[in-house]
């Protein structure tokens, strides 16, 4: 069994996206907009003879619980919600709030703000290409509950897809963050980041053929459990992201059913995911049958990979069978074994003879 | 894998090789002697050589309590097929044998085996490996093909804790 610890590690150094705190240039984005946002909030209100509410942001998505992994299309993806002290009895349009952000903003790109259903984007270029997008969930309260509410819509909706729907993006944070802790947490954020690079390289970047990432991170926080391998020689233990990674895959695999459906007349192998915070939704929702059974066939795919490579003897043979296949070429293939040593003619030894002696 | 630093060469003994001679170790008052070939390869980008394989005791040998034959033929027919199958990168490298004893030492016969193959071996490397398996520890001796000096340079005891594998 080959051992491949040291390349999984390498792959995880190449992939993995900085945190806030050690990415000085997106928190500098982030901090533009937020404090942009606060006194932009401040002359809207006053000019509207109102009392200027108080604001707080918070850090979502994958900077926020430290799984991010450096976007393929180099498109970074900042998530930040701001959260209005403010109550949605008195805010019946839930478009209202998020429009005042789009209109701060509103000359802050080149590419102007747009107000998509469950956020505000913010749209950073560099050369004309997308550089980073800031989403900005926009939140409120309610005088009858502690619960936040997001506002989803956008301008012209009609007034029946326009609501405050109950969320929980603290809760989720906590979740997340609290999952495992130690060497367990570490292993944990790896094999993240390695399902995520696995669905850049292998899925469809168009539509919701992709499964979401929030989806993967919340099965691997349920299903995921730390793996070690034993070295009989040191007599010590160390990590097995392979081991850690393909249980992982194989778990997924079985939260599959195979549903018919009377339609297509076909059956399918189909996901549920919940929320494990308010409001408790379907994480794969989006998705259609047909694109969660391709979801399972890749995962099916995945797991036959990572048996194989597990069945290799020489580092580079397993290294191959997963790069750049499944993982890119940022998975690093060793040398071969055979090509380390050097070619020499035939040898041979006369018979030997040994004894304990007397 | 262990690792050996000699002079200035690395020798490295995979963990299959060692596994082997805890397999076959006599910490029976039953088990017969055993022993077999050590066979491996030369880097290319250094003097540095890594034991990979081995043979084990083929039914032509002699086997007792106090001692091992290995024959000739069959022994050195496996190191040819390996030798193929590896590309032509793999040599005779030494020999390893068990004793019947915790903490293993080379018997009068035993060191006039080893010189004796260091003079008649055929092989690309200037030295030569050799491994007594005793029941708690085993000891790696190295020889010099060129002057027939044979010096002890490792000791390891076996991990007991093989339920993991």
């Amino acid at each position: 069994m080959a051992d491949i610890q040291k390349q999984f590690e390498e792959f995880h150094d190449a992939i993995k996206l900085k945190r806030f705190k050690e990415n000085e240039e997106l928190r500098e984005k982030r901090d533009i907009i937020t404090k942009k946002i606060k006194k932009g909030v401040k002359t809207k209100f006053e000019e509207m003879e109102k009392d200027v509410p108080s604001l707080e942001f918070i850090d979502q998505g994958s900077y926020a619980v430290d799984l991010g992994i450096i976007p393929e299309d180099k498109d970074y993806d900042i998530d930040e919600g701001v959260i209005f002290d403010l109550y949605k009895e008195d805010y019946t349009d839930s478009v209202e709030l998020k429009m005042i952000i789009r209109d701060i903003l509103e000359n802050h790109t080149n590419t102007p703000p747009k107000i998509k259903n469950p956020c505000v984007t913010i749209t950073y270029s560099l050369d004309d290409e997308p550089a980073y997008h800031v989403d900005l969930p926009v939140y409120i309260k309610s005088k009858y509950d502690n619960n936040l509410y997001l506002a989803w819509g956008k301008e012209f909706s009609n007034q029946d897809n326009k609501h405050w729907d109950l969320a929980d993006p603290e809760g989720l944070n906590d979740h997340i963050r609290n999952s495992f802790k130690d060497d367990a947490k570490k292993q944990f954020k790896r094999v993240v980041r390695y399902m995520k690079k696995w669905k850049d390289i292998c899925f469809n970047s168009s539509g919701n053929s992709r499964p979401p990432s929030i989806g993967l991170t919340i099965a691997a926080v349920d299903l995921f459990s730390y793996k070690q391998s034993y070295n009989y020689l040191s007599g010590k233990f160390k990590d097995d992201d392979l081991g850690a990674l393909k249980d992982l895959v194989s778990k997924l695999k079985n939260k599959f059913i195979l549903k018919w459906d009377p339609d297509l007349e076909k059956s399918f192998y189909t996901i549920e995911y919940n929320l494990p915070v308010q409001p408790y939704s379907n994480v794969f929702s989006k998705m259609s049958n047909n694109q969660m059974d391709s979801f399972y066939q890749k995962l099916n795919e995945l797991e036959n990979a990572l048996t194989e490579a597990e069945s290799k003897s020489d580092p580079h043979e397993a290294c191959k069978v997963l790069s750049p296949k499944y993982f890119g070429d940022k998975f690093p293939i060793p040398e071969s074994k055979e090509a380390r040593y050097q070619q020499v003619a035939l040898s041979s030894a006369p018979s030997s003879n040994s004894a304990k002696g007397d | 894998m262990i690792s050996i630093e000699w002079g200035n060469i690395v020798i490295e003994i995979e963990e299959q090789v060692i596994k082997v001679i805890q397999n076959m170790r006599q910490d029976s008052p039953t088990d017969k002697e055993s022993g077999g070939m050590l066979i491996g390869s030369i880097l290319t980008d250094s003097n540095d050589f890594v034991i990979r394989d081995y043979t084990f005791p083929q039914k032509e040998d002699y086997q007792s309590r106090y001692r091992f034959i290995r024959r000739e033929k069959s022994h050195n027919a496996l190191l040819q097929k390996k030798w193929k199958e590896s590309n032509n990168t793999v040599m005779y490298l030494g020999e390893w044998h068990t004793h019947p004893e915790m903490d293993p030492h080379y018997s009068l016969q035993d060191i006039r085996n080893w010189r004796r193959l260091l003079r008649k071996s055929k092989t690309f490397s200037d030295y030569l490996v050799f491994i007594i398996g005793g029941i708690s520890i085993y000891r790696v001796w190295i020889g010099s093909r060129e002057n027939g000096d044979i010096e002890l340079v490792y000791e390891g005891a076996y991990n007991e804790s093989n339920k993991f594998n």
